[in-house]
């Protein structure tokens, strides 16, 4: 089965969070249990004319909408969220996204092409797998999970085709 | 309704729906799957008698990937599943890259977004975007419906039937194959 990178399509310009570091950075997300986490954080967003609300958002971390975390939920029952608020000040709109925590599963490879590869061992069966890089996390999906978020109406959802070793 | 910084495509939608300069949208995906799905029931043909094989039993699937339209990759898988589609985890099929045949389709975006430029001011990357994912999924959606089942003289299945629809969505059969590697699409 194919496996895909989520991210951000890049006709999109996402929410960005606004004094996320030291709150849901990748280092303090990862360094906290799920259960040190606070269940709700509430943030406003950096004001852009094009943002949209898409429903993944990769920076500063993974934060997804209700429809994803639902799908997420139905592959995957025991992941945990934190739910995050994302408050548009300027167009005085908001929308709740879900931070879920994931285990790094191994680091990823370039491949010849400059693409991702990834031992297929590392995935196992899961339908979502988070991997580190040298400088980020990568949020690696399985196409079944894909095409039941795709088929849900969701807005925004990039993917890149990895390469599996 | 929720905001998401996209209110204004549903209003694109129903103007390339209504007539603008007599090109609807349904003439467009009409005029587009006319040169386009000769070439995929060729494409399709000879995976799907080989996965078929000599079998009696089971479904070949042809399923379109809505990934593909991401990634703009089109690219098809094609499968036989022995009991209910989508449910076996590793079935014997294929990936089909039919990038080379939605490339007229891809150029009827930028056709579709002049026409968009006419009535909505300053149209947006993440618009254009959305639009041209909804018009490449309807092409998809509709290319099953432009195969049609080979007449039989008989309504009884020769074969293998050959189903066609999304990945994990509905499908609908657009033939069979039988064990000899008759029949098939028209």
């Amino acid at each position: 089965m194919k496996y895909y990178q989520i991210v951000v399509d890049a006709h999109y310009i996402p929410p960005v969070p606004v004094g996320w570091y030291g709150k849901i950075d990748q280092k303090t997300v990862a360094e906290k249990k799920s259960y040190e986490m606070p269940l709700h954080l509430l943030f406003e967003t950096e004001s852009h004319m094009q943002m949209v609300f898409t429903d993944v958002i990769v920076f500063p971390c993974l934060m997804v909408s209700g429809i994803v975390r639902d799908v997420v939920m139905r592959y995957m029952p025991r992941t945990g969220f934190t739910r995050v608020i994302l408050f548009d000040k300027a167009r005085g709109c908001s929308k709740a996204y879900y931070m879920p925590h994931l285990r790094s599963a191994g680091h990823i490879k370039k491949d010849i092409n400059g693409g991702i590869a990834v031992e297929k061992e590392l995935l196992g069966d899961k339908a979502v797998v988070k991997m580190d890089g040298i400088d980020k996390t990568y949020i690696i999906m399985r196409m079944d999970i894909v095409e039941s978020i795709l088929r849900r109406g969701t807005v925004g959802v990039g993917l890149k085709e990895i390469t599996i070793v | 309704m929720e905001q998401t910084g996209l209110e204004r495509t549903d209003a694109m939608k129903a103007y390339l729906q209504e007539a603008s300069e007599g090109m609807t949208l349904d003439k467009f995906v009409e005029r587009r799957l006319g040169t386009i799905w000769t070439e995929f029931a060729k494409a399709v043909e000879e995976p799907v008698k080989k996965l078929a094989g000599q079998k009696t039993d089971g479904a070949v699937v042809i399923s379109y990937l809505r990934g593909s339209i991401v990634t703009g990759s089109h690219v098809f898988y094609i499968a036989y599943y022995i009991g209910e589609p989508f449910v076996e985890e590793d079935p014997e099929g294929v990936y089909l890259d039919l990038c080379h045949i939605f490339e007229s389709a891809e150029a009827d975006c930028m056709e579709i977004n002049r026409i968009l430029g006419r009535k909505f001011v300053r149209v947006l990357d993440s618009e254009k975007e959305e639009i041209r994912r909804w018009y490449l999924h309807l092409l998809y959606e509709q290319l099953g419906d432009f195969i049609k089942p080979q007449e039989r003289e008989s309504d009884v299945a020769v074969g293998v039937p050959v189903l066609y629809g999304g990945y994990m969505d509905k499908l609908h059969s657009i033939g069979d194959v039988g064990s000899n590697g008759e029949g098939g699409l028209t």
